[in-house]
């Protein structure tokens, strides 16, 4: 049971609707779901499917990245950032309203963060995703750079104790996996088990819930209201 | 000579040979798959991520009479210290045959008995005490 807190339905790109993704994550035993949009875009209505979903805003912009998580935050349940330059990954770090880094690696000859990054990230509680898709849709040379870049980030984010969430990011529904086949990525890239596993359990459950907690408007800067 | 006669070296004790894990999976497909096709598609992936000398260390094996191809479920052997190794090369597995598919593993036993027990429902009356 675990959370994939990075895929896309047939509105934003694509292939399956939100009922397919549903029925599937179900099956692979998934318990919450990630709907992906960017943050231009507007919130979807969400039906009752039976699986935990979430909605994560996706900030695609090469400037001004901590004044547009400032200014979304109260309209989505999770900020994330469409990582791969080097300046957006730093200052997503560096944003304490961005929840997720997505793939700072992207398109790119090196890992994309450094020990600055990684350390900001930490201190901001930005979690850095490791990405299947990147991982499944390479090939010999391209996957072993990747899996090289990934390992890279990981060794950083062990040694800083930043937060790591493994998604699928998947456009269609055979591209997502179980929540305990992703943590195994987790741990091939260098993590121990436990915290591999807590990749896809315990820290998305934890964004989820201290943000849902915020927009209810029963959590401040470190005070909780029961 | 005929080759059964053939004399063979004994079996190691216990404590001398290598630990196997079974890891149990499961396959959803388009459409049905066949045996010879996740064989393929299983050791191809292996030995793409793995590499030749990392599929040696791993020593997958795939068990085919525990191959279900009504409900998609199977059994494949790994070394002991490789089960992750192995679950990942599965994960990268998109394409089974002519189909999209995906691989997911139940579950990870020590032995066939509690495999078949456990995961593949195939239980006899010795099982119940």
């Amino acid at each position: 049971m675990g959370y994939d807190l990075h895929v896309y339905t047939n509105e934003n790109g694509g292939e399956n609707s939100l009922e397919e993704l549903a029925g599937f994550a179900k099956k692979l035993g998934l318990k919450g779901l990630g709907i992906a949009r960017l943050h231009t875009e507007k919130k979807q209505e969400f039906p009752d499917t039976g699986i935990d979903l979430v909605d994560v805003a996706v900030i695609k912009a090469d400037n001004g990245i901590d004044e547009i998580a400032r200014r979304i935050r109260n309209k989505a349940e999770i900020i994330a950032v469409y990582g791969g330059k080097y300046l957006v990954n730093r200052q997503a770090c560096e944003s304490r309203y961005v929840d997720i880094l997505l793939h700072p690696e992207l398109n790119r000859n090196d890992s994309g963060l450094d020990h600055i990054s990684v350390r900001a990230a930490a201190e901001n509680r930005t979690a850095i995703e490791v990405n299947f898709r990147q991982i499944l849709e390479a090939y010999k040379r391209g996957r072993a750079n990747i899996l090289n870049h990934m390992k890279r980030n990981m060794m950083l984010c062990k040694k800083f104790n930043t937060d790591v969430v493994a998604t699928s990011s998947s456009l269609s529904k055979w591209n997502m996996r179980s929540a305990r086949e992703l943590a195994a990525i987790a741990y091939l890239l260098g993590l121990d088990l436990g915290h591999a596993i807590d990749t896809t359990t315990i820290i998305p459950e934890e964004i989820v819930r201290i943000n849902r907690e915020k927009l209810a408007g029963k959590r401040w800067e470190g005070v909780t209201i029961e | 000579m005929d080759a059964r006669f053939e004399p063979r070296p004994k079996t190691l004790p216990p404590s001398m040979r290598t630990k196997g894990r079974y890891l149990i999976f499961e396959i959803f497909s388009e459409n049905p798959v066949e045996y010879q096709e996740i064989r393929e598609s299983f050791w191809n992936s292996i030995t793409n991520f793995l590499g030749e000398l990392g599929t040696s260390d791993a020593h997958p094996i795939i068990l085919k009479n525990l191959y279900d191809p009504k409900s998609q479920r199977g059994v494949i052997k790994c070394r002991h210290d490789m089960v992750e190794q192995i679950r990942t090369s599965l994960v990268l597995v998109s394409m089974i045959g002519e189909s999209r598919a995906v691989v997911r593993i139940d579950g990870v036993t020590g032995t066939i008995k509690s495999a078949r027990n456990k995961y593949l429902g195939m239980r006899d009356l010795r099982s119940f005490k």
